[in-house]
């Protein structure tokens, strides 16, 4: 198996390099840190030169990112210009701020994503299974962004006007005491679980009832076992192989800071962080974020194969 | 069982057999959300293209006695937070979104297609080249390169569709490589090759037929994936500009008034789950009709 | 004299998308204890559909009626924990295929020492040693390594064994094994028959084999019933089936089976037509469209099950004037 991990890690590192390598080039390519100092040469000339040397504009294009692998190695991320501190803080920072979402919505979602499909499949054609997998099946047409709002307008707007409370919070992080952050927590949980659970169930679903008329399932009945025990342990177990990689991908994606509910619910994650290094564009924190997101994706991805090969049996990774 | 069942049911009931294009069909047509998702789709789409014609107002006309006006017959959706007609706005963008949405899936379509059979088929370093190609466009932040090129394109729709393309033909490439190297093995294709067949001509006429079924699946699922990735981006900011009003873009524009007349602000948006269902239970009839073992009551 | 099981007037219908099936019909035999019943017929003929009736474990599109009273229990009035308490400890069940009837995620032992836990009061270790008793007693060569590991480690025939040992873990007084050898080999398909003969022999097991293999029936069974469309239509011990044959569709399998006494060259022999429509079936006899020796009145009434001989019954209309078969 460490081979494996080996073998995946190699093989993964090019394509790392390659990617930031354009990534950098492309933001580079785009931006004009100098718009606006041209216009006011010569009199600027000093700081139009040290925007030139900070920046490295005299170089090619092509070969500024080495500069940035340079540093990188060395673990200097630089500073983002942006929000005035150094890449790293800026990612620690904001970084844990999405895990504090992207966790207890990974777990919920996954949570209940397991009861659906297992009740699905016990109680299959009935009224509630229906009314569950139509929920789920509209959860999937929804935009993560229409959600949010609508989750936004209903506890934001409407709730408070019918009942003058406001049990959420729908804009800003608090962390003054624990009540107030999982008041402000639940919204952009909520909009992240809605969408997480209608995929995953879907899928979780689809595979138990596959997996429910199988012939195994059939086999652990006739040894008389308890329909809990067929389906818990049976069943299930051989229907998790295939979600729980979609867990690891789903779970990456998350952690990667969901820029849309993270944004709409002004939540100080990695996704607003990002949206603002673009538009600046702030070069250094557009590398640091994605050069973190890209490794969480390639770890997860990672995980996800290594878990597959460790539950099914039949599977052997080399 | 009941597999063995219908073997004789069908042998006793008489029923000459049906090739399986037609009996896709027949089970298609037999799939009642789906068929009435198709209905409402094509009504939606008709909508989009022809009702705005319906009223007098453009939809630029700004008129700020009228903000924010509740629907009226003149008005159908009411008016924005200046005054323009709804309705009209609403019919335009959604007319956007469809055509960015189809344009999309067509080229996205047709590039995986080309590359997800020449990979599959070829296998080898043809595969291992255009699998990470595909590799790396997964790890490469979207975002990164929509900005990118929103820059560069200026938001326009044929842009965006241009750079979605870029980014989704990956999935469907990922499904036709799988179902193309599924076949590629079996003896027909063998015999094929035996007779003398050049790879191009076994590929479209012996494997590409049997790919038809899952790729028409892919379509309907890239429908709706590229009309939510458009409303998303356009919604904050990174897709189609305006003043070419899209579902996205019209909520972003009038998020300002969000606390007065919610509803009306997220209107387009309701336009685009209404879509994204209708496509995807179409997707779910095609997938029943295309699979023969489904039991369905 | 009382029989271990003794079903009467099974009747078993499915509910599918073109109409009401009927996949057994009236059937009503039994099996004494220590004999091998075997249940011959064609794909479709309703065999194993009474098999799964037995053990309950059709699904719900399934409506069963009739009696199946096993060691003095009706089988179809007892509730499903009850039902669950006679799977696997007092019926066992072997299928067709154990490449997919084995769990792939879980070891053989565990599977194995499950149905013991599941019975029985006993420890985890002690379940895992009944299960490498088992799997000795199939014949599983190596029995200490092998109950670490999984089904897609062990050789065809090695899983038929280990589903064998499953079965019969708890002891249980009747085996049914539906097309326990189709998915094998040839030369697999004699040993596992072996095995489950030699199974029987050392702890007094009952068997109901179910098979379309007429050779295979012949080293083994002591009573045989034809079934045919959902129904009985000749049941008699080994040797007057196969020699004093009354009815003429066991007569056209038994001349279907290629000999390897025939004279080269000569056509095989098949039955012509196809099996009934179930939803549907014909008026009449439900064998007479691809019958021999079809008459008005085969074409008019469903024959009764008759005594044709001792302990021999046939379901035609025409047992008296058409005698022993050849």
């Amino acid at each position: 198996m460490l081979t494996y991990v080996v073998r995946r890690v190699l093989s993964t590192v090019p394509l790392l390099i390659g990617a930031m390598y354009l990534v950098h080039v492309g933001v580079s390519a785009t931006s004009d840190p100098l718009a606006s100092l041209r216009l006011c040469l010569p009199r600027c000339q000093e700081g139009y030169d040290r925007i030139v040397e900070i920046y490295e504009l005299d170089q090619s294009i092509w070969v500024r990112p080495f500069a940035w692998f340079d540093d990188a190695l060395r673990g200097d991320f630089g500073k983002s210009e942006a929000i005035g501190e150094s890449v790293a803080s800026v990612l620690v920072e904001r970084g844990l701020n999405t895990a504090m979402v992207a966790i207890p919505a990974f777990l919920v979602s996954a949570l209940l994503a397991v009861f659906l499909s297992v009740y699905s499949s016990r109680r299959q054609y009935s009224k509630t299974d229906y009314a569950l997998t139509g929920f789920s099946f509209l959860g999937l047409a929804l935009p993560t962004f229409f959600v949010g709002l609508v989750l936004q307008v209903f506890w934001g707007v409407w709730f408070p006007k019918w009942t003058g409370f406001k049990p959420f919070y729908t804009g800003s992080m608090r962390t003054e005491s624990p009540l107030e952050l999982l008041q402000s927590i639940t919204l952009p949980v909520l909009t992240l679980v809605i969408v997480s659970v209608a995929a995953e169930s879907r899928f979780g679903r689809a595979n138990m009832l596959e997996i429910i008329s199988s012939d195994y399932v059939r086999t652990a009945r006739a040894k008389g076992l308890s329909e809990r025990q067929v389906i818990w342990k049976h069943a299930l177990r051989n229907a998790m192989i295939p979600l729980v990689t979609l867990w690891a991908l789903d779970f990456a994606a998350l952690l990667g800071g969901s820029v849309i509910t993270e944004t709409i619910f002004s939540w100080p994650g990695l996704g607003p962080a990002f949206v603002i290094a673009l538009t600046k564009p702030d070069l250094d924190l557009v590398m640091g974020i994605t050069i973190l997101t890209a490794l969480i994706a390639i770890i997860f991805n990672l995980i996800a194969d290594l878990l597959y090969g460790w539950l099914d049996p039949r599977i052997r990774l080399d | 069982m009941t597999d063995l069942v219908e073997v004789n049911l069908r042998e006793g009931l008489g029923k000459e057999s049906l090739s399986l294009g037609r009996l896709a069909l027949r089970r298609f047509f037999r799939h009642r959300p789906a068929i009435v998702s198709l209905f409402l789709l094509v009504l939606m789409i008709l909508a989009f293209f022809f009702a705005g014609r319906l009223s007098n107002y453009t939809f630029d006309a700004v008129d700020v006695t009228k903000r924010l006006e509740s629907p009226s017959l003149l008005h159908p959706f009411g008016t924005d937070e200046i005054g323009r007609d709804l309705f009209v706005r609403t019919m335009l963008g959604g007319q956007y979104s469809v055509r960015v949405a189809l344009q999309v899936a067509l080229l996205a379509t047709a590039i995986g297609t080309i590359l997800g059979a020449i990979a599959g088929y070829f296998g080898r370093w043809v595969d291992t080249a255009i699998s990470q190609v595909i590799n790396l466009i997964l790890i490469v932040p979207a975002l990164i390169v929509l900005a990118v090129f929103a820059q560069r394109f200026g938001g326009s729709p044929v842009g965006l569709a241009l750079v979605l393309s870029g980014l989704l033909w990956t999935r469907i490439a990922r499904v036709v490589r799988g179902v193309v190297m599924q076949y590629k093995e079996q003896e027909f294709v063998l015999a094929a090759k035996a007779v003398g067949a050049k790879p191009v001509r076994i590929v479209m006429r012996h494997i590409l037929p049997n790919v038809v079924g899952s790729v028409l699946v892919e379509i309907t699922l890239l429908l709706g994936t590229a009309i939510v990735l458009e409303s998303t981006l356009s919604f904050l900011g990174l897709g189609v500009q305006p003043p070419i009003p899209t579902l996205g873009n019209l909520i972003q524009q009038s998020k300002g008034a969000i606390d007065d007349a919610p509803l009306r602000v997220l209107l387009p948006g309701f336009f685009v789950v209404f879509f994204v269902l209708f496509i995807n239970f179409l997707g779910d009839g095609l997938r029943d009709a295309l699979d023969p073992r489904s039991k369905r009551q | 004299m009382t029989f271990l099981l003794e079903v009467n007037r099974l009747d078993v219908r499915f509910r599918t998308e073109l109409g009401m099936v009927q996949a057994v019909n009236d059937v009503s035999f039994t099996v004494s204890k220590g004999e091998t019943l075997a249940v011959v017929g064609e794909s479709g003929c309703g065999k194993s559909v009474t098999a799964l009736a037995l053990m309950r474990l059709l699904d719900r599109t399934a409506t069963i009626q009739g009696e199946a009273m096993f060691e003095g229990i009706d089988l179809f009035s007892i509730s499903e924990k009850e039902m669950q308490k006679v799977r696997g400890a007092r019926i066992g069940m072997i299928f067709q295929d154990p490449m997919t009837a084995l769990n792939p995620v879980f070891t053989i032992g565990n599977q194995i020492a499950e149905v013991v836990l599941a019975h029985r009061d006993c420890t985890k270790n002690e379940a895992k040693l009944r299960a490498i008793e088992m799997m000795e007693l199939v014949g599983i060569p190596d029995s200490k390594r092998r109950v670490n590991q999984y089904p897609h480690e062990f050789s065809g025939g090695m899983r038929q064994r280990a589903m064998i040992a499953m079965a019969i873990a708890n002891t249980p007084s009747l085996l049914i094994a539906d097309e326990p050898t189709t998915a094998l080999d040839v030369t697999v398909q004699a040993q596992v028959m072996e095995v489950i003969r030699g199974v029987q022999e050392s702890i007094g097991l009952t068997v109901m084999l179910i098979t379309h293999d007429l050779g295979l029936v012949a080293g083994f069974a002591d009573r045989i019933q034809v079934m045919y469309a959902g129904q009985l239509v000749e049941t008699s011990d080994r040797n007057r089936i196969f020699y004093e044959t009354r009815h003429p569709y066991t007569r056209a399998l038994l001349n279907s089976i290629p000999s390897q006494l025939g004279v080269p060259g000569t056509e095989l022999k098949t039955i012509g037509g196809n099996p009934p429509s179930l939803i549907s079936p014909p008026v009449g006899c439900s064998f007479h469209p691809r019958c021999l020796h079809v008459a008005d009145a085969c074409r008019a009434s469903r024959p009764d099950l008759e005594a044709v001989g001792t302990n021999h019954f046939s379901r035609c209309h025409r047992s008296a004037d058409l005698g022993v078969l050849r």
